[in-house]
């Protein structure tokens, strides 16, 4: 977390115009200034982003959910108010004033032209903060502004010190869209593997992966054609690869496994067997489980190399049970512990016990 | 058989799941003989799939469910002397097949390991020359119906080289959509296998025909094989023959992106009258297909020739198999494929010189349906007798 300016211009630049129409859904930048003061504000994160999203034509969304053949990068500063509570992401309802002091608000955007210049700010950013980047992939029904909000809680709640990056796929950002998502996502995994080749380049010596729901299909898929050019560790950077409620059929992630072979250090999958948002893909998918709520995985999984974690005993933010590594308060920041405690190449055997005592201390008693 | 005795019924059909023609078996309960003189020939079709075996109804000898790994087979198939062109003449509901009127089944050999499966497919494409077909079936097919299909394709066609189904585990119901795409997911790194297999034997072209998600499949293992650095197969990869694809445009382009222009352009069949695929692109999000896209030119630009048979018959309400299902155009395929593709002209629909394509089957039939297929190059309007 970057230490405040004195005065803070906390400002929240409309920095591209909006119109004088209500707001739309799915916006990320304000459409008026509203100045805060630096006391009700916790915290200014800078968000790397890179996305095979168009950009909208609609500014205030920046990106929409069509899809875009290219890679486009930008950075988004966004700031979390005082009153922010764990594992919640306060976002301002309609017709409401752009407020900082109570709102998650997006104070500054940025374009990178190409991919050179967005290397150049991230290694700059990279070098000041440790050497460490976390890549966040995120869901199905996910619009852009859901995807950087989702990452500075995650990066906020966590403690997470290194340098948050964001992969946003077009995710149509529709219930409906289920099929178009997993289109979106196909499309996009050569640009998720060419995100993480940029980065094993940015002078990063560690990368931490963290996926929620279909953004684990794209991660798994990534890393799987990595593997397949003998690259699968990044050139030894890659960090923990943390998979939260994977929307991946169970033989699929198999075979994903099997050609990836058993990772040095075992993936993290993290589950929960009241998964509604689950429910509803296995159901469509001919009634086969889900990893994410796939009720043998602890004993059917475990061998391809992968520790799994089973959140079914801890509470949610909301109906689904979909997104309780994030906005479980206590989850979230176990999470962090997690990605903090272990910076170094741990053997497996300590990733294993601690992960056990996460999953302990994640057991209903805890939360 | 009025009110509570056909409710009854229907019923029975939904629990046993047998409804209508869907039984899926490939084998009689027992063997139906038919004099020799009532066979027009026999097929050895060669088999790799990732179904499992059947255990609930054997004499599908493999369903719609999952396995984990490759299982091999060699299917004896028999080919009746009434057949027609383009069609598939399969028995009625549960009734046996007759070899004298229907497709049937003779024989089905399963092997051990693919060590054994190799052995034998190699010997028979050593036999036969030196070629070899892979058949990637599409979405909604059960076991059988890829071997049926196989079967007519490599009889109409005359192709001379040893055919090989490669059958992912399509659930067969028009409900499985998804469930098909994820099995279709799961089977990628088997097909590559089988690919690789074939380089192995005495193989010098390996052809490649994709129907429908079965391209899927296909373009995902030709994509791993490039990530690889072998895209060309040890330089057997022959003719790639994509029929009626089941992708979304954007992603068949980020994977020939991945690919890179194909030293011999892929061949893609679509028709923009295609029911199959406007019901994928609907749920998809209203996005085309590779199938059904109306700009031809868009995707030559990615190295491969689109020739559109938007004016050409198909034999069901669906539009969706017309290459292999209208007469004229699965003896196109056939004369396509009869030239090895090493020995090609940069043809469009290669073999041959594109001006000279259909012409003898043009001939043949009254009415003329035109086939317009966009190259890289050149878009060219063919007179052909399909119908």
């Amino acid at each position: 977390m970057k230490v405040l300016p004195k005065t803070l211009l906390a400002a929240v630049l409309a920095v591209l115009v909006a119109g004088c129409a209500g707001h739309k859904p799915e916006e990320l930048l304000g459409s008026a200034v509203v100045t805060a003061s630096i006391a009700d504000i916790s915290g200014n994160h800078a968000i790397f982003i890179a996305t095979t999203r168009k950009r909208s034509d609609d500014p205030n969304k920046v990106f929409d959910g069509e899809r875009s053949p290219l890679l486009s990068f930008a950075r988004v500063n966004i700031t979390v108010p005082k009153s922010h509570e764990t594992g919640k992401i306060e976002r301002k309802s309609r017709g409401k004033s752009d407020d900082p002091s109570k709102y998650f608000m997006a104070s500054r955007a940025t374009g990178y032209d190409s991919a050179a210049k967005f290397q150049s700010a991230l290694n700059t950013d990279i070098a000041a903060r440790g050497g460490r980047v976390m890549v966040f992939v995120h869901g199905y029904n996910t619009g852009f502004d859901d995807a950087v909000y989702r990452l500075t809680q995650i990066v906020h709640d966590s403690g997470y010190p290194g340098t948050p990056v964001l992969f946003s796929w077009a995710s149509g950002a529709s219930t409906t869209g289920y099929v178009y998502d997993k289109e979106s996502a196909a499309a996009a995994r050569d640009q998720l593997e060419a995100t993480l080749r940029l980065l094993a380049q940015s002078g990063a010596r560690r990368i931490d992966l963290v996926a929620h729901s279909m953004g684990t299909w794209v991660t798994m898929e990534a890393l799987r054609q990595l593997a397949i050019e003998g690259n699968r560790n990044l050139g030894g950077k890659l960090g923990d690869v943390v998979l939260a409620s994977p929307d991946i059929d169970v033989d699929v992630f198999k075979s994903q496994m099997q050609r990836y072979g058993k990772p040095d250090k075992p993936f993290i999958v993290l589950l929960s067997d009241d998964d509604r948002a689950l429910r509803l893909s296995s159901m469509i998918a001919g009634s086969q489980p889900r990893v994410g709520d796939y009720k043998n995985a602890a004993t059917d999984l475990t061998s391809y190399g992968v520790t799994v974690v089973d959140m079914s005993g801890a509470k949610a933010g909301d109906r689904f049970n979909h997104t309780k590594f994030a906005d479980n308060p206590d989850l979230v920041t176990l999470l962090g512990k997690r990605l903090r405690q272990d910076d170094g190449y741990a053997s497996d055997r300590e990733v294993t016990d601690r992960i056990i005592q996460l999953n302990q201390q994640a057991s209903p008693g805890a939360m | 058989m009025q009110g509570k005795t056909a409710f009854i019924v229907a019923l029975a059909l939904l629990v046993t799941g047998c409804a209508g023609r869907n039984t899926h078996d490939l084998l009689n309960k027992t063997a139906v003989e038919a004099p020799a003189s009532a066979i027009a020939a026999t097929h050895d079709i060669f088999v790799v799939t990732t179904r499992q075996k059947a255990t609930k109804h054997p004499r599908q000898v493999f369903d719609g469910d999952r396995s984990l790994t490759s299982s091999f087979a060699e299917v004896e198939m028999t080919v009746p002397k009434v057949h027609k062109v383009g069609a598939i003449e399969r028995a009625r509901g549960s009734a046996p097949s007759d070899p004298a009127k229907d497709f049937s089944a003779s024989r089905v050999t399963l092997y051990g390991d693919a060590g054994q499966f190799q052995k034998a497919v190699g010997a028979d494409i050593a036999r036969r020359g030196d070629r070899v077909l892979v058949f990637v079936h599409g979405f909604n097919n059960g076991f059988d119906d890829g071997v049926y299909r196989i079967t007519q394709i490599a009889h109409d066609t005359g192709y001379k080289g040893t055919p090989v189904l490669f059958s992912w585990a399509s659930a067969g119901k028009i409900t499985g959509y998804v469930y098909d795409k994820e099995s279709a997911n799961a089977a990628r790194d088997d097909l590559e296998a089988t690919l690789k297999m074939l380089a192995r034997t005495k193989a010098k072209s390996i052809d490649i025909v994709a129907h429908s998600m079965g391209t899927w499949v296909t373009m995902e293992a030709l994509r791993q094989l490039a990530i690889e650095g072998n895209r060309d197969l040890d330089d057997k990869l022959g003719y790639v023959v994509l029929a009626s694809p089941d992708i979304d445009v954007d992603v068949f382009k980020k994977q020939m992106m991945r690919y890179g222009k194909p030293d011999k352009p892929f061949a893609i069949l679509l028709s923009g009258d295609d029911r199959a695929l406007k019901l994928s692109g609907f749920i998809s999000g209203d996005k085309p297909r590779v199938g059904d896209y109306g700009d031809a030119a868009d995707l030559a630009q990615y190295g491969v020739v689109v020739a559109d048979l938007t004016n050409t018959k198909g034999a069901d309400r669906l539009n969706h198999a017309k290459f292999a299902d209208n007469p004229m155009l699965v003896q196109l395929l056939g004369d396509q494929l009869k030239t090895p593709a090493a020995l090609a002209t940069g043809a469009p629909l290669p073999g041959q010189p594109i001006e000279q394509l259909g012409n003898g089957l043009g001939q043949a039939v009254g009415s003329v349906a035109q086939i317009i297929i966009t190259t890289p190059f050149k878009v060219l309007s063919v007179a052909t007798g399909g119908e």
